[in-house]
């Protein structure tokens, strides 16, 4: 009996024994952040996955470039280029000009774009993990590069425009010059001016093209900097620079034109007028644009963003890109053939912009560097079958930019930094005419970033 | 594996003092039908001499003959008897609810000596109602436990709220406990809406269900206790003659209620006015003639009711049975049930079976060795979520002029939002749920005194989906696409605990449990999607041409833990209780790994004592309290580190940053306070009432951050609510009669749960239209207040409700959205629940009722923005929209009808409606057929019965129904949510 007694103690006991260390589990599919930034591949990978950031829908998949026209046309019947017939009430908000805080597309985009930020600062603030130099340097570029291109978006959409040749006080977007690891602490920061988040761009991207390599296969390359760096010289209507800056895309980036204007779009690897596209497969990124801009044959919604006559009366005869269009048979509506792959790559930046950027900056400094306005425009034009213009005016060339780069996230930015207007309705049907700095055509804060961040400022015009 | 000395300390001292009993007088103690009963307790008057009845009713105890031995046992009369050799003792069960045994953890005890808070319903409170889960056939029979359905699908999430809400972030939901195995109740649906895990248990197999509510007995289940604990009992073979069950029932069933929407003339004289008012008829016009698909709209050729098409008659078909019986060493329970359900939801079905055998054994006279397996079977046809184009019931937002279908029977493809017919023609989302729960378990009796448990569990749910399209579904660009998915869970659990049952000189007695639990959950999830399809009639991922997309991950946690617990009663007038329990779980880190849940409960029967004892009126009186603490571990099973996620670009392997951490991350601790009392008058009118109060401290909190820092939100244990409120149950026998019995039950519950701190200095947490705010009820309504209609001219107004300089609000309206400031306007939950159910039996008749009601909450309709909005798009507007603004003067709440205007159309109180109501929960009429006329028939009982659930309700509220919520996200919100079915049905029951 004791025997049996002793048996039963230890066995017992047994069962009592610590199990304790069956507590220590690691995720599956996760990884310590600690483990991800103390190796050259962790942090290799974070690059790359702010890549995969870029690539959703809310961001550079697409909608980035869909809210520039939503915002910049008329949304009046009788007169608008583009009419929005999708169900979605947050961007029916942007093509009527009545934007609410708690608009919860402008908030995934705002999020996405700060994500893209603070992965960028985390490449650049570990890079010493990385060992190879030269490798570290086009890391660091193609960080800078990524984090100026969602400032320069966030700065456009969400603060007041810049004005050209005065210092920009206004309110811009909050600046987050450091990567962030503890979140447990108070994040609150009031938004910088518009000039220094300007500045954070240029120096990013100078930085950008110093380090990059000419081709750095479908990520940002020197040229993809340099193009970039147009865009925002020319938003800031710094014409000389914008002029200088396209003119080297064009004539030592090695991109071309496609042979004829279809051939530039829906792309599954990029084709030599891409300068910069963001890449879409089966598996990875989704292409927005597709999504509302096509046909449900196409892999869209069926066209929630349909062409009017008005935007097709603006070609002249004959034009290619005026016959870039299509019936869906479903509804009836005419819809762009620009976006007809819903795993084709979201075009960024084509070589197309350049011209015309270079254009524009010879026009306004009245200069012919790399070449007239007037041919360049004409390049343009020939390659979509257009009758050549004997001679250009400003509006030609602001138009010819309507022309070629419709729907292709342009609409509202070149209204805003032209200083142009646009003609809408009120709710009530009463004409109101918005110009190019109204509080209207400005996002609002998102609601989600104030009830949180209690140092930043909303907008005019929005209570919440 | 190293031994823990001090763990074992005190279960050594057990060992070495068992004694060897000296031996004496022997005999058995029986039932009045002859059954042993174990477990009885014997004592030799005067002495401090006792003993316990073994598994066959036997004892031995050192007693002289002559001496008066005082039997007990729980259930049953007191008897006192003189001792001598191989007595038989005969005790008389009394039907006396304070007799009635409750299931806690880890054991059972009797009401009478019960200091904790414990609810519960039996087999025949929940039997036969024609309910496809089991949590929705307790709806308004518990106090304090408030179950809500989420809406009329028949996969809908139940949503169970012990006491009001433990918790804002971390998991709300109480800990189910079948058998002693905790329950796998993870929602694995793929598509939003949430499927419910507990569906595929069946009412046949449950012999009753314990809500454990208080702290005191529910701190022995540690970390996972503060929601409550639902102890579910599966029924078990009884010695003697075997019994065969057989029960069949049919039913109907039809929405609780529709609302009202605009017919295809009111449609389109309502849009045509809107069009106008805006100068825009033109636009307007094209889109009718659009929308009407070329017929007469303008006279109403086609007037389409979608709400009819989306909302259908529901059928359920149930059909069980169960054998059990035996003998002195074997006792088994055999059970089978089938339920076909056909959902009020167009293309929503559910068709399930379900099994279960329970067998135990006695292999010695020490030893008993046992069995309880259960398996099952759920195959659900679902659809889309609320938020869904493609779910039936967002096709009210058509327009009543377009067809549904075409004149060749196809879906209409061309109308305002995508038609879901064709989602239903097209497409499938057919759901398996498999479910495989047992427990092999061993008892084994030291002493008469002294037992040991051990029990291995082990619960499997594996569930498959697959989402099948056709070449014509909604959105369709590649010929065709299936997506399946697969996901196991498993949960093994071995405990093993002592159970210690003495009484000392008659006087003092003790239970104490002690044990260990290991729990090991393991989570294995893959899915596969593959695209371009030959044709339609491949409908599996083989059948296309390419597999695009697929996804696999795992997942673990394990708990360790140690519980003890302490009953003592003196002289069965003073109680006292003591548990305590250790729990370590993998979800928290290193340095807050352990928790220790300690509680105390203490009780005064006053009846017991002597100048009470012989009173006739007053037959029960007892004044309990207890404080325990308790905690919540549901927050996920890595919320406390910092992690990085993989995010690959173009085929390219990425990392994102997936997750802030938090090292300091650990439990919410709840403190819970009750007070009770219980009284009983001449045995037939009994009120308990408690009054309690919960804590929670260091609350989980996803605290939202500036979401310019690059992340969402943090978790962090932080902020503090407070649960209070009154329990108050009755229970009377009206008429106790042999051929006329009446008993009522009536239970009110009130709850309030307030935000008492909140992260960042109790800065406002607000998630969509819920805020948290110190001093406010949790997840209040947070929405810009409705000012009506300006009668000039038919603006839409809101109060600006900005705070001035004196801290009071602005009350002046305004036109202009954006000046109005949000205010707290509602809480989604309720502050007052009631039930009462009455029962009556009168010769072969038995009549049940439940009448249930809640008042307090209040439900926001988030599609309110597209439903009611005096036609400011295409969608069908409710019909109370036609008393819109059309005059100078009007006074109406709806403003003037203007297309794309925006009159009034923002979030506001405008759709923010009070969802008290009272129901009709369920009533059953059956009718027992003499049992002289079944004899020939072979049978022991034939019964055949009517039954219904959500008969009546009243209530004001405007929306489908106070039940129906929306299904993908939010609290309290309806967004095209189903309302609950109505059913009836008949049935038979048979027993053999």
């Amino acid at each position: 009996m004791k025997a049996n007694k002793l048996i039963l103690f230890i066995f017992f006991a047994a069962f009592f024994t610590s199990c304790e260390n069956e507590l220590d589990i690691e995720p599956k599919q996760r990884e310590d952040a600690n483990t991800t930034l103390s190796t050259e591949t962790g942090v290799t990978n974070v690059l790359t996955g702010t890549y995969a950031l870029a690539a959703n829908g809310n961001a550079y998949g697409g909608r980035v470039l869909l809210y520039a026209d939503l915002l910049g046309v008329t949304g009046v019947l009788s007169t608008t280029d583009l009419r929005w017939r999708g169900t979605f009430g947050e961007l029916r908000q942007m093509y009527s000009k009545n934007m609410l805080s708690d608009n919860v597309i402008i908030e995934g985009t705002y999020a996405r774009l700060y994500e893209i930020i603070n992965a960028s600062n985390t490449v650049i603030e570990n890079i010493d993990k990385v060992k190879d130099p030269d490798r570290q340097a086009v890391m660091i570029g193609e960080a800078n590069f990524l984090r100026s291109l969602a400032y320069f978006d966030l700065v456009r959409f969400f603060a007041k425009p810049y004005e050209t040749g005065q210092t920009n006080n206004q309110l811009g977007v909050v600046i987050r010059p450091n990567a962030i690891y503890d979140f447990s602490v108070d994040l609150s920061k009031e938004r910088s001016t518009v000039e220094e988040v300007y500045k954070v761009i240029i120096d990013g991207l100078n930085l950008a093209y110093t380090n990059l390599p000419e081709d750095n296969g479908f990520y940002a390359d020197k040229y993809a900097a340099q193009a970039l760096l147009a865009r925002v010289y020319l938003q800031q209507g710094r014409y000389d620079l914008a002029r200088d800056a396209a003119n080297d895309v064009i004539e030592n980036s090695g991109h071309a034109l496609s042979q004829n204007y279809a051939a530039a779009f829906n792309h599954d690897t990029d084709q030599a007028e891409d300068v910069f596209s963001i890449q879409i497969t089966k598996q990875t990124g989704v292409n927005d644009a597709v999504t509302f801009y096509a046909s449900e044959g196409n892999g869209g919604r069926g066209g929630d963003f349909s062409i009017r006559d008005a935007y097709l009366e603006k070609f002249s005869d004959p034009d290619d890109r005026a016959e870039f269009i299509y019936e869906n048979e479903d509804n009836g509506r005419i819809l762009t053939s620009k976006f007809t792959d819903q795993f084709a790559n979201v075009g960024i930046i084509r070589l197309a912009e350049m011209y015309l950027i270079r254009a524009e900056g010879n026009f306004e400094e009245g200069t012919a560097i790399g070449n007239t306005p007037v041919d360049d425009i004409n390049i343009i034009r020939e390659r979509a079958h257009a009758d050549d213009l004997a001679t250009v005016t400003i509006d030609d060339i602001l138009l010819e930019r309507e022309l070629e780069l419709g729907m292709e996230g342009f609409l509202i930015h070149d209204i805003k930094r032209t200083k142009r207007s646009i003609l809408t309705e009120t709710p009530d049907g009463d004409p109101l005419l918005l110009t190019y700095d109204a509080d209207k055509l400005v996002f609002p804060i998102p609601l989600k970033e104030t009830d949180a961040n209690k140092k930043i400022t909303q907008n005019p015009g929005y209570r919440i | 594996m190293k031994i823990k000395l001090k763990h074992c300390l005190w279960l050594f001292l057990l060992f070495v003092q068992i004694a060897a009993a000296q031996e004496s007088i022997s005999g058995k103690v029986t039932d009045k039908k002859g059954l042993p009963i174990p477990g009885a307790n014997i004592v030799v008057q005067g002495k401090n001499i006792s003993a316990q009845t073994d598994f066959d009713g036997l004892f031995k105890i050192a007693a002289k003959k002559g001496e008066i031995l005082v039997v007990t046992y729980v259930s049953y009369k007191t008897v006192e008897v003189p001792a001598s050799n191989n007595i038989t003792i005969q005790l008389d069960e009394v039907q006396n609810e304070l007799e009635t045994v409750v299931v806690v953890g880890y054991g059972t005890q009797s009401k009478r000596n019960l200091t904790d808070n414990i609810a519960r319903v039996t087999a025949k409170d929940i039997q036969q109602i024609p309910v496809s889960n089991v949590q929705n056939a307790l709806v308004g029979k518990l106090a304090g436990v408030q179950i809500t359905q989420t809406n009329g699908k028949v996969d809908g999430g139940i949503n169970i709220r012990v006491r009001g809400a433990a918790s804002i972030s971390a998991g709300t939901q109480p800990l189910y406990v079948l058998d002693g195995i905790p329950l796998i109740n993870d929602d694995e649906s793929s598509n939003g809406a949430p499927t419910n895990p507990l569906l595929t248990l069946s009412t046949n197999e449950i012999e009753s269900i314990d809500v454990l509510k208080d702290a005191s007995s529910a701190a022995i289940y540690g970390a996972r206790g503060a929601n409550g604990v639902v102890l579910i009992t599966t029924k078990k073979g009884r010695e003697g003659k075997g019994t065969f069950t057989v029960n069949l029932s049919q039913g109907v069933s039809e929405a609780t209620h529709k609302r009202k929407w605009l017919n295809a003339k009111q449609y389109v004289e309502l849009l045509q006015e809107a069009g106008r008012n805006v100068n825009d008829l033109e636009s307007v016009e094209d889109e009718l003639e659009y929308l009407s698909q070329g017929t007469d709209w303008r006279n109403g050729e086609v007037d389409t009711n979608w709400q009819d098409i989306a909302l259908r008659t529901g059928y359920t078909t149930d059909a069980d049975f169960s054998a059990s019986g035996g003998d002195e060493k074997t006792k088994y329970f055999f059970s089978g049930a089938y339920n076909n359900t056909t959902g009020i939801v167009d293309s929503n079905t559910l068709e399930r079976f379900t099994a279960r055998t329970n067998v135990s054994h006695k292999v010695t006279d020490r030893l008993t060795l046992g069995m309880n397996l259960g398996f099952s079977r759920s195959l659900i046809h679902r659809v889309q979520d609320d938020n869904s184009f493609s779910s039936p019931l967002q096709s009210v937002a058509q327009a009543p002029i377009s067809p549904a279908r075409l004149e060749d029977g196809s879906a209409n493809p061309n109308t305002e939002y995508s038609n879901y017919l064709l989602a239903k023609d097209n497409t499938f989302w057919k759901t398996i749920m498999r479910r495989l729960t047992g427990k092999l378990f061993a008892e084994f009796r030291i002493l008469n005194s002294l037992k040991f448990n051990s029990d291995f569990s082990y619960d499997l749910l594996s569930q498959t989906e697959d989402y099948w399209q056709g070449k014509n579904a909604p959105f369709m660009a590649t010929d065709g696409a299936v997506f399946a998915t697969s996901v196991n869970t498993e949960n093994y659990v071995s405990s093993n605990y002592f159970t210690f049952d003495k009484t000392f000189a008659e006087k003092h007695t003790f239970n104490v449990v002690a044990g260990m639990e290991f729990n090991k959950y393991n989570r294995r999830y893959q899915d596969v999607n593959s695209i371009y399809f030959s044709s339609d009639d491949f409908q599996t991922v083989d059948g296309g041409a390419e597999v695009n997309e697929g996804h696999g991950n795992e997942t673990d946690y394990a708990f360790v833990s140690q519980f003890g617990r302490l009953n003592y009663s003196f002289q069965n007038k003073y109680l006292l209780k003591a548990s305590i329990r250790r729990d370590g779980s993998s979800r928290f880190g290193k340095n807050e790994r352990f928790g220790v849940f300690p509680a105390f409960s203490a009780g005064w029967v006053i009846s017991q004592e002597e100048f009470l004892k012989d009173s006739k009126a007053i037959s029960n009186l007892k004044i309990k309290g207890s404080w325990g603490k308790l905690g919540n571990a549901e927050i996920g099973n890595f919320a406390s580190r910092q992690l990085y996620r993989p995010n690959p670009y173009n085929l390219k392997s990425g990392l994102t940053f997936d997750q802030p951490g938090n090292d300091d991350l650990t439990w919410e601790k709840s403190a819970q306070t009750d007070f009770g009392v219980e009284i009983g008058f001449i045995d037939r009118f009994s009120i308990e009432a408690d009054y309690y109060q919960k804590d929670t401290d260091g609350l989980l909190f996803e605290v939202p951050l500036p979401i310019s820092s690059g992340a969402a939100s943090i978790n962090k244990n932080i902020g503090k609510i407070r649960s209070n409120g009154f329990e108050l149950t009755i229970n009377t026998k009206n008429i106790d009669t042999e051929n006329f019995k009446w008993n009522t039950s009536f239970n009110l519950t009130t709850n309030e749960s307030k935000v008492k701190s909140l992260p960042n200095d109790n800065r406002d947490i607000i998630v969509g239209y819920n805020i948290n705010r110190v001093g406010e009820n949790i997840s209040s309504f947070y929405l810009v207040e409705y000012a009506g209609v300006d009668p000039d001219n038919g603006d839409a107004l809101f109060y600006k409700n900005t705070k001035k300089a004196d801290g009071t609000r602005d009350r002046t309206t305004t036109r202009n959205y954006s000046e109005a400031e949000r205010i707290i306007a509602g809480n989604p939950f309720p502050t007052l629940m009631s039930g009462l159910t009455n029962t009556i039996l009168y010769k072969g008749f038995d009549f049940t009722f439940t009448f249930q009601g809640e008042w307090g909450a209040s439900i926001y309709n988030s599609a309110g923005i597209y439903q009611s909005t005096a036609a400011d798009y295409f969608d069908n507007q409710t019909a109370d929209q036609l008393n819109r603004w059309q005059n100078p003067g009007d006074i109406t709440d709806v403003p003037q009808a203007r297309f794309g205007g925006s009159n009034g159309t923002q979030d506001s109180s405008r759709y923010l409606d009070k969802a008290d109501f009272v129901r009709l929960r369920n009533l059953t009429l059956g009718y027992t057929l003499p049992k002289d006329v079944l004899k020939d028939l072979g049978m022991s009982s034939l019964r055949v019965y009517f039954t219904a659930v959500n008969l009546l309700t009243f209530t004001n509220y405007e929306g489908n129904d106070p039940e129906a919520r929306r299904d993908d996200s939010g609290i309290g919100e309806d967004f095209y949510s189903a309302p609950p079915a109505r059913t009836t049905a008949i049935g038979v029951n048979f027993n053999f």
